[in-house]
């Protein structure tokens, strides 16, 4: 249907519309009423409720640990000056490359190569502690697929990026939505209660997920 | 013969393992629901934001749409405004026919059940594998989803265990655990390999064009990140003016939806792949689905408009745990169904759902919206009688004493103190509902449903 016709079409059900009382503006922008924290405390208690597992050694020390834990396998990472404190990648590990072609050409042959991941290697460029979730944003340098297809996920997040909830980050200027085509909200490890509402882990994305705070 | 009505595919659904599977499930995940909430002290306030928010964004929904629209644009994606079933699906078939896209992977999507586009796309000769682990499991075992969030409630490990090991190849297994891993590889293939993603869209924020996916598994994820082309299909009322909005809806959504603090993955795409960007599609494409929802916005049960598909009216709903989301016959089962179904695709068909209800309140209590779904039901029951005068209209005179009491508050109190008393006051007309879920001579089970199942009720006066 013509895009005009359509919405002339809603504008006139919209007039005829029977609702219930409700604001004539947009309410705007709102944060939740929340009882003040320690954020950090907060943010590790939460995420470890939600099977995560959150970090303070310092970073290489603790990424160093995690890949000699999950070992050997590829590896998939942001690139290394995009992630906070990150001095070096993971060495004798195979990184496979997340450049997808563009185009009908290669991208399958290039996409089976993300079949068996081990490790995925990114920033969080902000959490919010009232859920124990990371933001994670794509961009230059910052491919998707490193928080996605690999089995152990590790991120590395600053702790003056943490906010006590969705709303208080997305009324942050910092927050810029729809700057890079995704941003993702990370709760836990991938799961599923598909089967008897019995949880099992790791269903399309990584079975584990580790934060290490800088 | 193919049951037709409610009652009849309801009698086919009573008393099977089922509707037992069903219970157990839903039951679990209202008490859940009621957990994640009372954790979250801020919950009741944002309740009524999230309503004060949907209900503006209805009022004023063609301003939102086209804005909407113009966001995606900028941001590089493409918008299509489809009028109907077959307008979305002649879309993306030819979208997939100019392509050369052979092989498509979907996530779970209620609006693209509604639109029948698998069985479209399918016909078109297109390979169409859903990749939700629910729906995967619906798909090759030909059922249909039994809830809008759970499609599989009503199974058990042991029918999963033999699918997969009849379909998938893989050795006899019920360790859930085990079955997951078999489904990871498989779909894993197939996600490497699709040509196009089709997802629905849970929000979408018209003043940045951004759409919104939220999976527990990360399919939606996958589906919407590695094949060259992603269709977002989104019902035209699932908007939300911006970013502050959203994160009010996200975190209604994912407490009263699966009683999670938030969902794991909660994915935001603006427009497709950057130009420096490393991976995502190279195409976005944004339908916008009307299909009967601007002659329900038009209606009195505009309201029903602003439902966010969580699924808590499903769970606690006394007709819904007994008689399972299969006898409704729709996509959209439960008490948003009964008003939904009929409410776009007339009551022609589907002027027998308002009635599958007791009207005891739960459904009211556990939305998140707080949609006042039993008016709701009476106005769709109203409208049901009017085009259907011949079959309904003996019911006219005790619906509208019915209705009076039932919309004002005191004289509710009075009628349920009453107990059987409005059985006699009215004639005797609720007895002979077509559905018979509301003998009100039995009011024993208002407004607590409990104390006598719908289960029993039925059991004792069916027939
Ligand atoms: S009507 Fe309310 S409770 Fe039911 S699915 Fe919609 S939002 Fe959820």
């Amino acid at each position: 249907m013509e895009r005009s016709e359509f919405l002339a079409r809603v504008g006139t059900a919209q007039a005829a519309a029977i609702l219930p009382d409700h604001p004539s503006e947009d309410p705007g922008q709102w944060v939740p009423d929340l009882p003040d924290v320690d954020l950090v405390g907060r943010f590790i208690e939460m995420a470890g409720k939600m099977a995560a597992e959150v970090h303070t050694a310092p970073v290489d020390d603790a990424v160093g640990e995690l890949v000699e834990r999950y070992g050997a396998g590829n590896y998939m990472s942001w690139d290394a000056d995009r992630i906070d404190g990150l001095d070096r990648l993971p060495e004798g590990l195979r990184r496979i490359t997340t450049e997808t072609p563009r185009g009908a050409e290669g991208r399958a042959e290039h996409n089976a190569g993300y079949m068996d991941c081990q490790l995925g290697i990114t920033g969080a460029e902000a959490a919010f502690a009232e859920t124990g979730t990371i933001v994670v944003r794509s961009g230059p340098g910052q491919p998707r697929m490193a928080s996605l297809v690999p089995l152990v996920h590790i991120a590395v997040l600053r702790k003056d990026r943490i906010f006590r909830s969705a709303s208080h980050w997305a009324a942050d200027p910092s927050a810029r939505m729809s700057e890079g085509s995704n941003v993702v909200f990370i709760t836990g490890p991938s799961k599923t209660a598909d089967i008897e509402s019995i949880v099992t882990l790791g269903v399309h994305g990584p079975k584990h997920l580790h934060i290490v705070l800088v | 013969m193919t049951p037709v009505t409610f009652r009849e595919r309801s009698v086919e659904e009573l008393d099977t393992q089922k509707v037992v599977n069903i219970g157990k499930a839903t039951r679990r995940k209202t008490a859940d629901r009621i957990k994640a909430s009372a954790a979250y002290p801020p919950m009741e306030q944002m309740r009524d934001r999230a309503r004060e928010i949907r209900l503006h964004t209805l009022a004023n929904l063609s301003e939102y749409l086209e804005q909407f629209a113009g966001s995606v644009e900028r941001a590089g994606g493409h918008v299509y405004f489809a009028a109907d079933a077959a307008e979305a699906n002649h879309y993306v078939s030819q979208l997939a026919a100019d392509r050369g896209v052979r092989s498509i992977v979907k996530s779970k999507s209620m609006v693209t059940e509604e639109i029948g586009l698998n069985h479209h796309l399918e016909s078109k000769g297109l390979d169409v594998v859903e990749s939700d682990l629910g729906e995967f499991i619906v798909q090759i075992s030909g059922d249909r989803p039994v809830h809008i969030i759970s499609p599989v409630m009503h199974m058990d490990r042991y029918e999963v265990a033999e699918l997969f090991a009849e379909v998938l190849g893989m050795e006899y297994s019920d360790d859930p655990v085990a079955l997951n891993a078999a489904a990871r590889r498989h779909l894993r293939s197939i996600f490497l390999g699709a040509d196009m993603g089709i997802s629905g869209v849970n929000f979408g924020v018209a003043d940045t064009g951004t759409i919104t996916t939220v999976t527990n598994e990360g399919n939606a994820r996958l589906t919407t990140t590695t094949p060259r082309i992603h269709v977002a299909i989104m019902g035209m009322e699932r908007l939300v003016p911006n970013a502050g909005d959203l994160m009010v809806m996200l975190e209604v959504l994912a407490r009263s939806g699966t009683g999670q603090a938030l969902t794991v993955y909660t994915n935001l795409m603006t427009g497709p792949r950057a130009f420096d960007e490393q991976d995502g599609p190279d195409e976005l494409h944004v339908v916008i689905l009307d299909n009967g929802r601007s002659k329900a916005l038009a209606s009195s049960s505009a309201e029903i408009l602003a439902c966010i598909r969580c699924g808590a009216c499903l769970n606690v709903c006394p007709v819904f745990r007994e008689a399972g989301g299969h006898a409704y016959g729709s996509v959209y089962p439960g008490p948003i169904g009964a008003v939904l179904t009929p409410a776009l695709f007339g009551h022609d068909e589907w002027g027998d759902l308002p009635f599958a209800s007791s009207l005891c309140g739960a459904c009211k209590d556990a939305c998140p919206i707080r949609i006042d779904i039993p008016s709701l039901l009476l106005e769709q029951r109203a409208e049901s009688m009017n085009r259907r005068g011949g079959e309904f209209a003996w019911l006219k005179p005790g619906m509208a004493a019915y209705r009076r009491i039932a919309t004002n508050p005191t004289l509710w109190r009075g009628f349920l103190a009453a107990g059987g008393v409005f059985g006699k006051a009215t004639g005797d007309w609720l007895t002979k509902l077509p559905f018979q879920a509301g003998n009100w001579t039995s009011t024993r089970d208002l407004p607590a449903p409990a104390t006598q199942s719908f289960h029993s009720w039925w059991k004792e006066h069916r027939g």
